[in-house]
């Protein structure tokens, strides 16, 4: 417990001074002092060892100084006999200012040591804020504010949420109950909290999105270590993490934006770099006349395929984000007839489609290029015919591609997907292809969430590639 | 309808291609390297004589985005040339008042039908009765005719076909329909749009699994075919 008195020998044998002072003065009656006067001078000890102890210390001092003005001064003198109830009164006197003179000044000083423990806590907050906005990074921030903290409260400790939860922090038992107690329900708790007042360190937790436990030794200043003030340091530290997280992240974002907008610039330069002297080849050809001319156009087909081929494997490389939406298969069918038309190809194309289909959740482009792909693949190795036809799956539409070609040998069958593989005893139709259709095929399929397969294959039964698709709900407007 | 088309494209073998082609179609060429020398092909009373513009997007001087509102401010229209697949650079282009697009390699005849169409459209009056291709539509009586056969279409249905007929065989893009008969709120609401195009095709086409007059651009819009596009096919 604390003393009531700051010095308490010092002002103890100052008010015994006094006291014994003003007694002498009465008893010898110095400068006509009367026993009244006397008495009134006795309260000046009593004020003052009220306004430098408390309201107890007061009234102490008021009992002494009545029973020695009784004693010494108060006939009959040397006895404790008390003659008069005006001396009572005196002594009712006495006890009543250092009453209200403790009780008044004790306060004041204690609201005076509040104040300026609320300055030295702000102080600290305001000094421990400004070493926070200093921090460049997450890293930086978390070394700066362990090292305040050090300064000002002994060593700190920090452990993370992780840790705490795998028990993995070499806290004793108790520490690490209360640091667990902490984290989980974002209170103070350990040394001279409410909960698991026992332990050795004080634990706040702090920070949203990555949460840390705060661990402070039991020293350090009395007045300004309390633990709603040390709970307000660790809010502001994890604010300033938040706050560091977030920039960061943005950070990140608009890099990875840039990225993206570089690789499509690049890829769009290309795209222009490569279609531009293939139109003119293309629109050439297509002027001349004859076998070679024909031939030449077929060859420089082939080129166009393959450089879209790679310009596709690119952009899927790059990783750049895909815009799928409802996609009518009408549509895409349509579309693929018109790219093979009569005159590009050497077998029948049967186009078959099935009534109201749902719509299905695509890429359009992509989904063209892929299935542009596949109808070229079995275009090739078609004998007479080769049949597409899309039905309505569980959950989406199967797009079937079927040739009556030699089809695909066992061995072949696992990688037929893989770059630059090709029916090796089809001269024919290995002729005229990329090389890596079917894997960009694949590729595009599985960007979009869906699945490219070869169904059913041996050797004379032709080859089948099955593309599953997801559906897409259909809202009608109603109208 | 102008015979005079203005062609912006920096590299010569294409201009030179493009001179070529415009020739078996009718058209007289203008030839422009560059975006400074498109709009000053434009200025002094230039555009007057020009009926469109074939625009390559990428050029050395301008950005052909940046140059398609200043030509069709001139009363040109733009038909752009794009080296682009997907469709995101169409959509801008096409949002920024390109009238259509052809993408390379692209087919001389397929540009030239497209050219015409788009010449066309321009002279075309805005009256109570329109008519496209062998869609013929009466505004003010609500009645469509295919072929010389009444369609009875419900009000969705009869707004989409107006504005296809109404763009003349010229592609509007998926927002664009849908801003203009959904309101301007559904303009990403593409699912509307593919259910309404479905149910008109099953009334105005002759097999809805195969259309012939509402085609549609992937990742773009729709277009109504035009009669070179019929012949074609």
């Amino acid at each position: 417990m604390r003393s009531a008195l700051e010095h308490p020998w010092r002002d103890g044998l100052a008010t015994l001074a006094m006291l014994g002072a003003i007694i002498a003065l009465g008893a010898f009656e110095v400068a006509g002092l009367s026993l009244t006067g006397t008495a009134l001078l006795l309260t000046l000890p009593v004020l003052f060892a009220a306004s430098r102890g408390d309201a107890l210390y007061g009234a102490i001092v008021a009992i002494l100084a009545s029973a020695v003005f009784n004693f010494f001064l108060l006939p009959p003198r040397f006895t404790f006999h008390i003659d008069g109830a005006i001396y009572l009164v005196t002594f009712l006197v006495f006890v009543v200012v250092a009453l209200v003179t403790g009780v008044t000044t004790s306060g004041l000083r204690l609201r005076e040591r509040e104040a300026a423990a609320q300055a030295a806590q702000s102080d600290l907050e305001s000094a421990f804020l400004a070493e926070m906005a200093l921090a460049a990074s997450r890293e930086d921030l978390d070394a700066r504010a362990l090292a305040f903290l050090a300064g000002h409260f002994g060593p700190p400790r920090l452990f993370r949420a992780e840790d705490l939860q795998a028990g993995t922090t070499g806290l004793a038992p108790l520490d690490a109950s209360a640091a667990v107690w902490a984290l989980e329900h974002e209170a103070v708790t350990g040394h001279a909290s409410a909960i698991m007042p026992a332990a050795d360190f004080r634990f706040f937790a702090f920070g949203r999105a990555a949460r840390d436990v705060l661990a402070l030794p039991v020293a350090g200043p009395q007045d300004i270590a309390e633990g709603a003030f040390l709970a307000r340091l660790a809010r502001a530290w994890g604010q300033a993490r938040d706050h560091l997280d977030m920039l960061a992240q943005r950070q990140r974002g608009e890099e990875a934006e840039a990225r993206e907008r570089t690789r499509r610039a690049l890829l769009s330069a290309l795209g222009h770099d490569f279609r531009t002297p293939l139109t003119v080849l293309k629109e050439g050809l297509a002027r001349m006349e004859g076998a070679q001319a024909a031939e030449l156009g077929e060859e420089v087909e082939r080129l166009r395929r393959l450089g879209e081929d790679l310009l596709a494997s690119a952009r899927l490389d790059a990783g750049l984000a895909l815009a799928c939406e409802p996609v009518d298969l009408v549509d895409i069918f349509g579309e693929l007839e018109r790219q093979f038309p009569p005159a590009r190809r050497k077998v029948a194309l049967a186009m078959e489609l099935a009534a109201d289909l749902p719509l299905v959740r695509a890429e359009p482009v992509m989904l063209l290029h892929l299935l542009g792909n596949v109808l070229d693949n079995g275009l090739r190795h078609a004998a007479a015919r080769l049949t597409v036809s899309a039905r309505a799956t569980g959950g989406g539409v199967a797009v079937r591609v079927a040739d009556d070609g030699p089809g695909i040998p066992g061995a072949l069958a696992a990688s037929v997907f893989e770059p630059f593989v090709s029916g090796g005893h089809d001269a024919r139709a290995a002729r005229g292809g990329s090389g890596l259709g079917l894997a960009i095929a694949r590729d595009l399929a599985e960007a979009m969430g869906a699945r490219l397969s070869l169904e059913s294959s041996g050797a004379g039964e032709g080859a089948v590639f099955l593309l599953r698709l997801p559906a897409m709900a259909m809202r009608g407007d109603g109208a | 309808m102008s015979r005079k088309v203005l062609v912006v494209d920096d590299e010569a073998a294409i201009r030179r291609l493009l001179v070529a082609v415009l020739a078996r179609g009718g058209f007289e060429a203008i030839e422009a390297a560059n975006g400074r020398e498109a709009l000053a092909a434009l200025a002094g009373g230039g555009a007057e004589a020009i009926g469109a513009a074939i625009l390559d997007l990428r050029l050395p001087d301008l950005d052909g985005m940046e140059l398609i509102p200043r030509v069709t401010a001139a009363g040109v229209a733009v038909l752009v040339l794009s080296a682009q697949l997907d469709a995101q650079e169409k959509v801008a282009a096409l949002d920024l008042g390109a009238e259509d697009y052809v993408t390379k390699p692209f087919d001389g005849d397929e540009l030239l039908a497209r050219l015409r169409v788009l010449l066309r459209r321009y002279g075309r009056s805005a009256g109570a009765r329109l008519h496209f291709a062998d869609i013929a539509i009466d505004r003010e009586a609500h009645r469509v005719e295919v072929a010389g056969v009444q369609v009875a279409l419900t009000p969705r249905e009869f707004a989409l076909l107006e504005r296809l007929v109404e763009g003349g065989g010229r592609i509007l893009t998926h927002r664009a329909l849908l801003e203009s008969v959904w309101g301007p709120a559904h303009g990403e609401d593409l699912d509307y749009l593919r259910v309404a195009i479905r149910a008109l095709r099953r009334k105005i086409e002759d097999d809805p699994a195969r259309p012939r007059r509402i085609l549609n651009e992937p990742g773009i819009g729709y277009r109504l075919a035009s009669d070179a596009a019929n012949e074609a096919t």
